[in-house]
């Protein structure tokens, strides 16, 4: 990192110059921490709000190995709605489901299944197993994961991770 | 600690001194690089990072599998299940789900919190001895529950240990 310096342009002109360097130094020292701290926006991953259960068993991704998966965003209707602000009846509605930014309807049980059995095709020579990770909004019904889960079974795909939030750290919750 | 004044030329075996006075006149070069490119590039790095930057919180996965639909090779186990039946719970003023029973084995008390469903859980394993982590669980949310009771009732088969989790779709 540059040197913190207090310095006079000698141009003899006694023109005031700022001192850029710890300036520099913090502009640095906060794209470092969006690079570490953050997560980036990223195209398999969809914006959706999981939940954190009971204790949460949920293992973070790196300590799983090298991914080989395909990712069903499964997202609500209700989006970042208040529970007050949705209508009871579309309370549990998926909205659509999300593969690689792709939409598939959550009628369209064969559309969801060909992908899943292209995606499984492509992954194949891979040397970890394929899976199935489910990341479902913590408000839609049962019964959307449960057609991922069957497509997946449908193309054979055997493994499957559920997407939950992790422990709190120092949380006995 | 004072500066040499002899040089030598290669090949020329004269030694040449400079003159302390000589010395101080001759300007010291300064090498000052053009820092405003360098400025304007870090700040379209942080202003693309501020925009690109997603505050999610941490996730992870929890593992689990998924039956075979082939008939082949159906799993036969001496053990009794365990049969967890999710069920939502509505509030009849505002005709909200406000969360969910856990009925295990259909027993005459359901269970509201995923902690005492551990709990319970927990003590059938202590109660069956080594095999216990052998029983299969079978989760059966309704098709209308909320995932993350659903959810919630796999994370507490996980944490009671058991290796056999398998959610079942309702008859």
């Amino acid at each position: 990192m540059a040197k913190s310096r207090v310095y006079k342009k000698g141009t003899g002109q006694g023109g005031v110059d700022f001192n850029m360097t710890p300036m520099i130094d913090v502009t640095f020292q906060l794209i470092v921490f969006f690079i570490l701290a953050g997560q980036m926006a990223s195209d398999e991953l969809a914006n959706l709000s999981l939940h954190r259960p009971y204790r949460s068993q949920a293992v973070e991704e790196e300590k799983l190995g090298v991914p080989n998966r395909v990712v069903v965003n499964i997202l609500s209707v209700s989006g970042d709605r208040s529970p007050e602000a949705v209508d009871p009846l579309d309370a549990g509605m998926a909205k659509y489901y999300m593969i690689s930014k792709k939409k598939i309807d959550v009628d369209d049980y064969d559309g969801l299944k060909k992908i899943l059995g292209d995606r499984k095709k492509a992954a194949s020579d891979r040397k970890t197993k394929f899976y199935v990770e489910i990341r479902a909004d913590h408000r839609v019904a049962f019964e959307y994961v449960k057609h991922v889960m069957d497509a997946a079974a449908d193309v054979k795909i055997a493994k499957v991770k559920f997407s939950a939030l992790l422990k709190e750290r120092g949380s006995d919750q | 600690m004072a500066r040499d004044t002899k040089y030598h030329i290669e090949g020329d075996e004269t030694t040449h001194f400079v003159s302390q006075r000589k010395k101080r006149e001759r300007p010291k070069a300064k090498m000052q690089p053009p820092l405003t490119p360098m400025i304007d590039v870090t700040f379209q790095l942080l202003l693309f990072f501020l925009l690109a930057f997603n505050f999610r919180l941490a996730e992870g996965q929890i593992p689990g599998t998924l039956p075979t639909k082939s008939e082949d090779d159906p799993v036969v186990t001496d053990l009794l299940p365990i049969t967890i039946n999710v069920i939502p719970a509505m509030d009849a003023k505002t005709q909200r789900m406000t969360g969910c029973l856990y009925d295990v084995d259909k027993v005459s008390v359901s269970i509201k919190t995923p902690r005492k469903l551990y709990e319970l859980l927990e003590g059938r394993k202590l109660a069956l001895g080594e095999a216990a982590t052998k029983v299969p669980v079978i989760i059966k949310p309704r098709d209308d529950v909320a995932w993350r009771h659903a959810l919630e009732a796999f994370n507490a088969a996980v944490l009671a240990k058991y290796k056999n989790v398998v959610f079942v779709a309702e008859d």
